[in-house]
């Protein structure tokens, strides 16, 4: 809703007004009134129909070209100059070790790479700082610190020091006085540099790193003419500023490379240094799709998080026990300073009255992860014949990533879960409909050993919850229908699941069954809220909803607000960005997910629903003032500080993202705890020192700044850099998982895969459906009329796409809307295709991913199903 | 260039084309049979010859017509509901408040109570026929009616009125071809009077009605010229719409062979030749005001009709499926 | 124009072709889907079945009895590429259906009432009267309305008689996300569209016009193959309650740029008919008449 007010938006890595459409009514109101909507893609779009201009971009080097708009940038002096001095780390100093990838003899790694390792060791890259505070003196752990005069300084806690790992009744917290532990943690004051002229200041740094992102350089890496791209960097500029913002919009266009998070942070460095983070119509709205996707990640789909990005205990980490666990993963300086209670409050949901501090609230019981979990990891180790079982629900790996791989890898299964609305082409792996594009032979089922349970399950309209889109805002939802037959909802499944797994291990003592043995699993609904019309046996989702909200332990009474959490015991809560979700207003409980807006509700709208957290909209709204507390202009104010009541107002409902009595000008306090050691001018409140990050100390694994890489499967070198590809990208060199040669002859021609507007993903939900099957009915790859007249292809006749892992047949869409790309003097074509296609439904059609690679980024593990090579050939090869 | 815009309406089908052959046969043997009794010469064996070959006719309209009553009523796509188109529907109120349904823009119901009408004079027509073979004796009205001269000029009306609302009806469609001219209402029931003196040409000569054969064979040219010249002026117009290849050249579903072949040839060009070279039946002067039938080649003027009838159902074949060759 | 007529004003310069129109149609009509895949070239399929048509991102092909909406695709991109100005290259996009003419031909020619004008100006079909003579099917200038082989009669856009009764809007205009399609009073739309016309030529885009009314705007064509062409408003057959925002000539769209009522031949052809129907009554009784036939010398053959 925030883009309504965008001046310029600029669409890449997205495809918003296909695959978010009825989002997409919000740059269409800015486009109504005046703004400049612009679409870098390679290939012209119904997203590229409603903008203004098209750019074309080869796919994989968006870095090169947000990389050049920074040059750009910085080169004629567009950025806003307060807000980078004051709001970024711009004028922080950096270790003096440091070495960036175009210093001499780097050849495109930054310094503390170690290729045994393959890692970058990264004391080099952290900030020059002060002194830090005087420690005090701890107790052991398990007994209470005092502070005595004098007293030398005890060796800091040492894992399993009074515990052993994985015993219970470890106890380490019990005494413990966080905040004592954790200003015993506190940082020195990182070094800066005002003018922004020392050399080792990160704004120097940023500059000579973008120093050969030149116009020129977009044109031969990326195909873009010279023009186009100067027009983007100046309407960019243009609409930038103290009176104007401008937006950007990303989705998997940007997140499935091997580069895709330093992708993003290009971005990141791109709108802080313009100014744009944190105000109306500004930042970066990232698109995501999946019906509450957000949800999920918030709530633990993913491997390595606990709910509210808490980390999962990880075996290779400091997390030995929960005192270590907390006083690692507790940052002394942003807002996770209060990680404490949210552990603990976590821990106390889910153990209850079995969890006290003397057995550390149960915290062993947890497993801890000891490896990359993910997705193609999994499917490597279950190719191996390491994994006996799985439960699928709501995925569908037999069309995924190398999908040759990952069918042929769950036929190595004992047994297989599998809880969907439809029989999903894994539900139906072992079927003779399913060709094995590695050997090119019919799946034979007596070949099969594994035991497939098909579990049928609710749809949306069939289940009470709640949804969290990718705006972080939640809404519930009332259950219209039972579900049909002995289908129930994924929450039935694993709920029943834990009842009969807490029965069966009702008199364990094996360390292994002691989670579930004392986990809370009382969702049962109270008989008077379950209508009579309504299946008895589905648990209470409100009741879940509500310990996720968070509430006092004594009183079962919801909590307001994350404020409210203690480390102490007494409050309850699943994840701590949604407290206050359910608010108490004046003695009733009112559920803010339920859409109540009212006619005067604004453009915020903050009764729509609620978005965590605190109902804050637009993250780091502190900066859509300047330094002093004052709006950057009349046009955009937003948030403002009031002198006169001593607190910051915001005219639009919106919740203010910075505590609300800190001024303006309130100093930093280098003994502060938390935000307190942020000045009244820091408006990143998740950062060490409050500021918005272009360059990063920490975080991520592959450097402190972005870097182009060509993609791992690419057919030409990197012309920026001696290193073609990510040094540390994740691979798998196993079989079935060939890669193509790197700038190769076999594979010549780039290829992306995307979505339509019509279908949805694997198609599992609307290849079924008659309406969307007929809409698009086929499998397609679209191609230039230049490439299709290369390779003598008409339109509409099948071609075979293959790589190094399998092929797919497609028809062929020859259309004008893709186009050859001129490098640096080399013809080199593109090729796109949808990827919701597979041997089940009614429409059904080859698997776009036959041709994909296990291969990820080395942040988050993400594969690069966006840009890869391939090879087209006429007829059904 | 055809008009690329417009649905085929489905019309283009065998049993229409049937049906728009029958029906103008039907008004055409009825429109022979009002001349006949009209026109008759007073000399006591023409008349009587006439009126015996006119009788004999008379078979031809009813079955003809109930024949393209049952056609149009199976064509439907709901032919139990046919009566809806002559009795208003109580679930269609908006055309009310008479209870017959009569919708004055729609030349389908201006037909249809065309057909009903001419029903009625082709049914009294065939009792005569009954009549005259004394098969049935019962109603003198019958004889009486058959020969009265109002009655035969207003069921003469009707029956040009049956062999033209089918080409009404088509040019007030969009279709190619038909939308393109507002000529079709005039060609058709010239192609109707044609195909109805052919068969009276037919119906003569097993007679052996020289005299009434004579003057078939007369009529016959003249309405071949009548008809001819309506198609010419036909083509002329869809020339000027842009349309004419549609009919002269297009090979698709073989209409422009049907329309050389068969329209021009066999229907318009075959009694033409035929009665300028001399017809089967040769009529000289004996005097002033009087004939006679010289020659006459038995057999050959029912061949000269049965080819015309070929001709017109040639026509009706161009005429409904040259919209179909057009959107395909 | 009936007072206080409803319709819809479709603005073709924000369609993103998402199609959601079209489903929402068909389910709140309940309309049997025709699913695919059948292989492109069995021609019949694709005209009666859904199957890959090649053509762009539109599969449906054609409004027919099962497709009451149809999202049209037309790509305009030059072979140069160039995309320095938004002229270059456009993806116009628009969805298609009854216009519910002010002057319907197929209203006109029903013989059994089943098309009729309801209380809100659209054109509805009485199903249960409706006897599948398909004359309108002939009769509809943009080949909108077609027979439906398994129910023995013919189907449209029926602009949601149903909704509107409860004071709805049509099922489309409420799924559009983008707001393409609006529903509304006419006169209220014929206001809107004059501004949004006059909105986009103050932008430069000077290629938008009115299809369906004359509101006064005229625009000039300013890409694709009939750049630099100047386009009026126009209004057809006396009207459409369904009106569009077009971006350049109809037939870019293929729509008709000067469709009209089949009844405009009515007149002239009855005529006509009268006169041919005469001369051969006249011919008839002239050629028929003979001088005396005598009974006597009638030559042997």
């Amino acid at each position: 809703m925030d883009l309504q007010h965008s001046d310029a938006v600029v669409f890449m890595g997205s495809n918003m007004a296909e695959c978010h459409p009825v989002g997409f009514k919000w740059p269409m109101k800015a486009k109504a009134r005046g703004a400049t909507l612009i679409h870098v893609d390679p290939r012209f779009t119904r997203t590229s129909a409603m903008c203004d201009y098209y750019v074309p971009m080869r796919s994989g080097t968006d870095i090169v070209f947000l990389g050049a708009l920074i040059n750009y940038v910085i080169t004629n002096n567009k950025y806003l100059e307060e807000y980078v001095k004051e709001f970024t780390n711009a004028a922080t100093l950096i270790n003096e070790g440091f070495k960036d990838t175009d210093d001499p003899g780097q050849d495109g790694f930054f310094s503390g790479y170690n290729p045994q390792t393959r890692a970058y060791e990264r004391t080099t890259w952290q900030y020059q700082t002060d002194q830090a505070p005087v420690r005090v003196p701890e107790a052991p752990p398990g007994q209470t610190s005092e502070v005595r005069e004098g007293q030398e300084r005890p060796p800091s806690p040492l894992p399993g020091v009074g515990a052993r790992p994985g015993q219970l009744g470890a106890g380490t917290i019990v005494g413990a006085n966080f905040a004592e532990l954790i200003a015993n943690r506190l940082p020195g004051t990182p070094k800066v540099d005002k003018a922004l002229q020392d050399k080792n200041s990160v704004f120097q740094i940023l500059k000579r790193h973008y120093a050969r992102y030149t116009p020129e350089m977009v044109e031969k890496i990326c195909g873009t003419p010279k023009d186009l791209f100067l027009k983007v960097a100046e309407t960019i500029t243009a609409n930038s500023g103290k009176d104007k913002t401008t937006a950007f919009v990303y989705a998997v266009g940007w997140t499935q490379h091997t580069t895709g998070v330093q992708l993003i942070r290009t971005a990141g460095i791109l709108q802080a240094l313009l100014g744009n983070i944190g105000r109306p119509g500004g930042g970066i709205m990232a698109l995501r799709g999946h019906a509450t996707i957000q949800g999920c990640t918030d709530i633990a789909t993913l491997y390595n998080i606990h709910p509210g990005y808490l980390n999962t205990p990880n075996a290779n980490a400091n997390h030995d026990t929960l005192r270590d666990y907390i006083l690692t993963e507790t940052q002394p300086t942003s807002f996770w300073s209060n990680t404490p209670a949210y552990v603990i409050s976590q821990l106390r949901a889910w153990f209850g009255d079995a969890g006290t501090p003397e057995n550390d609230y149960l915290y062993d019981t947890l497993p801890k992860i000891t490896a990359d979990h993910s997705h193609l990891p999994i499917f490597v180790e279950m190719a191996e014949g390491k994994i006996k079982g799985m439960i699928v629900t709501g995925q569908n790996p037999a069309t995924s990533i190398n999908s040759s791989f990952q069918r042929k890898a769950m036929r190595n299964l004992d047994w297989m879960v599998v809880l969907d609305s439809y029989e999903t082409e894994t539900a139906a792996f072992w079927r003779d409909v399913v060709y094995n594009d590695v050997d090119g032979k019919r799946v034979s089922p007596k070949d099969i050993k594994t035991e497939i349970f098909f579990v049928p399950a609710a749809h949306i309209a069939e289940k009470d919850g709640s949804m969290t889109q990718t705006q972080r805002t939640v809404q519930w939802h009332d259950k219209a229908a039972d579900p049909p037959g002995d289908a129930r909802s994924d929450l039935f499944f694993w709920y029943d699941l834990g009842k009969r797994l807490k029965r069966r291990y009702a008199s364990s003592t094996a360390p292994r069954d002691l989670a579930i043995r004392h986990m809370t699993l009382d969702y049962d609904p109270a008989p008077a809220d379950v209508a009579e019309w309504k299946h008895k046996d589905e648990p209470s989702a409100f009741k879940i909803f509500t310990e996720i909200n968070g509430f006092d332990w004594k009183t079962k009474a919801p909590l307001n607000s994350f404020a409210s959490l203690t480390a102490d015991g007494n409050t309850a809560c699943g994840a701590w960005i949604y407290t206050g979700m359910l608010q108490v207003v004046q003695g009733q409980m009112v559920n803010r997910a339920r859409m109540t807006p009212g006619k005067n509700d604004g453009w915020v709208s903050p009764n729509w629903g609620w978005a965590w957290p605190g109902n804050r909209h637009q993250l780091y709204n502190r900066a859509s003032a300047d330094a002093a507390g004052n709006p950057w202009s009349p046009r955009k104010k937003f948030t403002y500080w009031d002198a006169a009541a001593r607190t910051w107002k915001n005219d639009s409902g919106e919740g203010i993202d910075f505590v609300l009595t800190k001024a303006p000008d309130a100093a930093a306090n280098p003994r502060g705890i938390g935000v307190a050691f942020h000045s009244g001018a820091a408006p990143f409140l998740l950062k060490t020192d409050g500021k918005a990050w272009l360059f990063a100390p920490t975080g991520t694994s592959d450097g402190p700044l972005p870097t182009h890489y060509e993609p791992w499967e690419s057919p030409v070198k990197n012309l920026l850099y001696k290193q073609d590809q990510n040094p540390i990208t994740k691979i798998w060199n196993v079989e079935g998982n060939k890669y193509n040669e790197f700038a190769g002859n076999e594979f010549p021609t780039v290829i992306t895969t995307y979505r339509l507007t019509e279908h949805h993903l694997s198609g599992v939900m609307s290849r079924w459906l008659p309406w969307l099957a007929e809409l698009m009915p086929e499998l397609f790859v679209e191609m230039s009329p230049e490439f299709a007249a290369e390779k003598g292809i008409t339109n509409g006749e099948y071609v075979t796409v293959s790589s190094s892992r399998g092929k797919t047949h497609a028809r062929a869409l020859v259309t004008k809307r893709l186009r050859p790309f001129n490098l640096d003097g080399k013809v080199v074509h593109q090729v796109g295709m949808p990827w919701h296609w597979g041997y089940m439904g009614i429409s059904t059609g080859d698997i776009a991913n036959n041709t994909t690679a296990l291969v990820a980024d080395p942040n988050v593990s993400i594969h690069e199903g966006k840009a890869f090579t391939c090879k087209i050939e006429k007829g059904k090869v | 260039m055809p008009n690329p815009y417009v649905i085929e309406p489905h019309w283009a089908n065998w049993m229409l084309v049937l049906e728009m052959f029958v029906a103008g046969v039907a008004a055409g043997t009825f429109l022979f049979i009002a001349l006949a009794n009209l026109a008759t010469d007073r000399s006591k064996v023409s008349a009587t010859e006439d009126q015996d070959v006119a009788a004999r006719a008379g078979f031809v309209p009813l079955p003809l017509m109930l024949l393209v009553g049952l056609i149009l009523v199976v064509d439907l796509g709901q032919p139990l509901r046919f009566l809806n188109i002559v009795v208003r529907s109580p679930l269609a109120p908006e055309r009310g408040p008479l209870p017959l349904m009569f919708n004055s823009n729609s030349p389908m119901n201006w037909g249809t109570w065309v057909i009903i009408v001419f029903g009625l004079f082709a049914t009294v027509a065939f009792l005569d026929a009954l009549w005259h073979r004394r098969v049935f004796r019962g109603v003198s009205l019958v004889e009486a009616l058959s020969h009265n001269p109002i009655w035969l000029a207003v069921g003469a009306i009707f029956a040009l009125a049956t062999g033209a609302y089918s080409g009404v009806l088509l040019n007030v469609t969009s279709q190619n071809v038909w939308g393109d001219t507002f000529l079709m209402g005039g060609l058709y029931v010239a192609f109707s009077a044609l195909s109805g003196m052919a068969v009276a040409a037919i119906v003569a000569d097993r007679a052996g009605a020289r005299r009434t054969a004579a003057a078939v064979q007369n009529a016959l040219f003249w309405f071949a010229a009548v008809a001819g010249v309506l198609l010419l002026l036909f083509v002329v117009n869809l020339a000027v719409a842009g349309r004419v290849t549609l009919l002269l050249a297009d090979l698709d579903l073989l209409v422009a062979p049907a329309f050389w072949i068969g329209v021009v040839g066999l229907a318009i060009l075959y009694p033409l030749v035929t009665y300028w070279r001399g017809g089967p039946v040769r009529v000289k002067r004996t005097g002033s005001t009087t004939l006679a039938v010289a020659g006459y080649d038995l057999g050959r003027l029912a061949i000269v009709g049965a080819g015309v009838l070929l001709g017109v159902l040639a026509f009706r074949y161009v005429l409904l499926f040259s919209a179909l060759a057009a959107v395909t | 124009m009936t007072e206080n007529a409803r319709g819809m004003f479709v603005d073709t310069s924000v369609c993103t072709g998402c199609k959601a129109c079209q489903v929402a149609c068909k389910q709140w009509n309940e309309i049997e889907p025709g699913a695919g895949p059948i292989p492109m070239t069995d021609e019949k399929a694709v005209v009666e079945h859904r199957a890959f048509t090649g053509d762009s991102y539109d599969n449906t092909g054609h409004l027919n009895a099962y497709d009451w909406r149809h999202v049209k695709f037309i790509e305009q991109i030059g072979p140069d590429r160039s995309t320095s100005d938004r002229t270059g290259a456009r993806w116009l996009m628009m969805s298609d259906s009854c216009k519910h003419c002010e002057q319907a031909g197929c209203l006109e020619v029903c013989p059994t009432g089943a098309l009729y004008r309801t209380q809100f100006g659209s054109v509805d079909i009485h199903q249960d009267v409706c006897i599948g003579c398909r004359y309108c099917v002939g009769a509809c200038p943009f080949g909108v309305i077609e027979f439906n082989k398994n129910t023995g009669r013919v189907n449209k856009c029926i602009l949601c008689q149903d909704r509107l009764e409860q004071g709805m809007s049509t099922a489309c205009a409420k799924a559009c996300p983008t707001s393409s399609l609006t529903y509304g009073k006419v006169d209220d739309l014929k206001r809107m569209a004059a501004d949004r016309v006059r909105a986009l030529h103050a932008r430069g885009q000077t290629d938008a016009y009115i299809y369906g009314w004359d509101l006064g705007n005229s625009g000039t064509i300013t890409a694709g193959p009939n750049k630099n062409a100047a386009v009026k408003d126009m209004e057809v057959v006396g009207g459409l309650n369904v009106f569009y925002l077009l971006m350049d000539k109809p037939e870019v769209y293929s729509l008709p740029s000067a469709p009209s009522l089949p009844q405009r031949n009515f007149a002239p052809s009855a005529g006509v008919s009268l006169i041919s129907a005469a001369v051969l009554g006249v011919t008839g009784l002239a050629a028929f008449r003979r001088r005396r036939m005598t009974d006597a010398a009638v030559t042997a053959d």
